[in-house]
């Protein structure tokens, strides 16, 4: 799993998203993020996770 | 295999200022400018001490209007050197470098792709990340049957938060990494595509995209340790 490695002084391209593009990854993200509630309350309710867990310190 | 569109800050490998061509030309003419101070400083002294008779009221008014002339002077170059420092130099703009990578596993007939992430501000400013719009999407590829050179198709999985709450900003020459653990209803016959998009408060993005292959899952399955816990970059 190897990662890129940049020179020294180098930077990754910048640039701006439009108001609709940014909208568009919140209401994907909100998918996942339901998808994923769904899935805590279904291991809560099968015991194998604690009711007071938090979600898990999110992600990558 | 990682792809990620990169620019120089400055031209060389050895950062430097940039150089505006008003010291370039100052630097060229010194001699001659250093002369004419001289020359200047010479005709002062045998003014002051020559027999001429000195109206000194209207020396003063010189002085005066000879300051301000300066000083107006001083500002309009100040200003040009900070517009050069500060502006065209880009000296205190966001500048991020993005890394992202991918594993997959295979524990107990469940697929896994381990995903590692990178940020590093090699800027000297501060960035404030917009932690609820910064993501990781995760593209399954389309298998093709292909009859000519085509680029593969992907069909959108998920889309992760990338940050957590903790996670709001990253200071100057600061390295943020992070892992997580995906866990997959089935293994794609091609591969994923990674994409890691970060937002700043400030509205601008960064991207980097990186594909996981299915031969990095066989290598897996062959029993061969997988690298996770392995030392990177001296860490762990």
């Amino acid at each position: 799993m190897e990662l890129s490695d940049y020179p020294p002084g180098f930077a990754t391209h910048r640039y701006r998203l439009t108001p609709e593009e940014i909208e568009r990854k919140r209401q994907r993200i909100k998918i996942q993020e339901e998808r994923e509630e769904r899935h805590r309350r279904k291991l809560i309710e099968e015991g194998k996770l604690r009711p007071d867990d938090e979600p898990d310190e999110q992600p990558a | 295999m990682t792809d990620s569109t990169s620019h120089p800050a400055q031209h060389s490998v050895e950062p430097t200022e940039p150089e505006p061509n008003f010291i370039k030309w100052l630097r060229e003419n010194c001699v001659p400018i250093a002369g004419m101070g001289l020359g200047a400083l010479v005709l002062c002294l045998v003014a002051h001490y020559g027999s001429a008779t000195v109206d000194w009221a209207s020396t003063k008014d010189f002085a005066q209007a000879f300051a301000n002339v300066t000083q107006s002077l001083a500002l309009i170059v100040g200003g040009v050197w900070a517009y050069f420092k500060f502006a065209k130099g880009r000296t205190f703009q966001d500048r991020l470098t993005t890394a992202v990578s991918g594993e997959l596993i295979s524990i107990d007939e469940s697929v896994f792709l381990i995903v590692a992430i990178r940020l590093q501000n090699v800027g000297l400013s501060r960035i404030a990340f917009d932690q609820e719009v910064s993501s990781l999407e995760v593209f399954e590829y389309v298998p093709l049957q292909a009859e000519d050179i085509l680029r593969v198709k992907n069909d959108l999985l998920t889309s992760l938060k990338v940050f957590g709450d903790k996670d709001r900003y990253i200071e100057p020459i600061e390295l943020i990494e992070r892992q997580t653990l995906i866990a997959l209803p089935h293994v794609s016959k091609i591969g994923y595509q990674l994409e890691l998009e970060v937002l700043s408060n400030s509205g601008y993005a960064w991207r980097t995209t990186s594909v996981v292959g299915k031969p990095a899952f066989e290598h897996n399955e062959t029993g061969k340790p997988n690298r996770i816990g392995e030392k990177r970059n001296g860490i762990e």
